[in-house]
């Protein structure tokens, strides 16, 4: 077996869209953390044709959901929908939005993908955190 | 170009309480909506890949910071069945960093209210808000 090691996270990234700026327009994030959700449905496909009683599952329907966390830079606007809200609105899919989220070089998740939420905090004593919630539309492909 | 402190950041509520804000949340929420379909018509959503398509939005957030003497807090402007909520809220970020005061800008109801009180401490005060309409980036 080929040795393989540990990831470590200094060279991971987030890309919330491969034109990000269509959705926030005048926003420079300095992102430094993602998180990354696979869930799958899992329905019971048990029949009386199996004599044992052992459940069988088949796999259903899945998605990706995750946040990305970074902070923001002086000058910038503050992060929100632009009028065309950037990716996926209530009458098309969203179509041109590409996420990547990598690990490391090489080992990425890519996909297109809709933000459900910009999350803002602001301490007086503190840096900006931003928080970017999303899912995936449609497939994921991993790694390429 | 510098990280974007609070430091900087200010809060102003239209028809609400006055209180010294040290933290805001602010939350800009969109519905999400299940898509998933068969595919007669060819459009791509074959496969058991979940297809989304995105709805309406607002922001949700909360303020947090210490009582004014001489201003007992309350929930202020909120909405009824005649008239609709007036209190303008700006949250803003940086002010006059270094370029324009950067932050959200909309009219909003105030939800709950809550006023902690301790013999040793300052009065803390901390309220939730919520969008009515558009949320726009702030102007000065």
């Amino acid at each position: 077996m080929a040795y393989t090691k540990s990831v470590h996270g200094s060279d991971g990234s987030f890309t919330p869209a491969t034109d990000y700026t269509d959705i926030t327009p005048n926003v420079e994030v300095h992102f430094y953390e993602w998180h990354g959700t696979f869930s799958g449905d899992l329905l019971e496909d048990s029949g009386f044709d199996d004599s044992t009683n052992w459940k069988k599952n088949v796999r259903g329907m899945y998605d990706l959901k995750g946040t990305g966390v970074g902070t923001i830079v002086v000058g910038a606007a503050l992060p929100g929908f632009a009028a065309t809200y950037g990716a996926g609105v209530e009458n098309a899919p969203p179509s041109a939005a590409d996420f990547t989220l990598q690990a490391v070089t090489g080992d990425t998740y890519t996909f297109k993908g809709i933000i459900s939420s910009w999350r803002t905090v602001v301490r007086k004593p503190d840096r900006v955190i931003l928080t970017v919630s999303f899912e995936s539309h449609l497939a994921v492909t991993v790694n390429g | 170009m510098a990280t974007l402190t609070g430091v900087n950041g200010k809060v102003v509520v239209g028809d609400g309480p006055t209180i010294n804000v040290t933290e805001f949340e602010a939350d800009i929420q969109r519905d999400l909506f299940d898509d998933s379909h068969f595919d007669p018509i060819g459009d791509g959503t074959e496969g058991n890949a979940r297809s989304k398509v995105g709805g309406m939005s607002k922001c949700v957030g909360r303020l947090t910071g210490w009582m004014r003497s001489g201003t007992m807090p309350g929930i202020g402007t909120m909405a009824t069945e005649h008239d609709a909520a007036g209190g303008e809220f700006n949250l803003i970020a940086d002010m006059n960093g270094t370029g324009a005061d950067i932050g959200y800008e909309f009219n909003g109801l105030m939800g709950d209210m809550t006023v902690d009180v301790i013999k040793i401490g300052l009065v803390a005060v901390s309220c939730s808000f919520e969008s009515q309409g558009l949320v726009a980036a702030y102007v000065a």
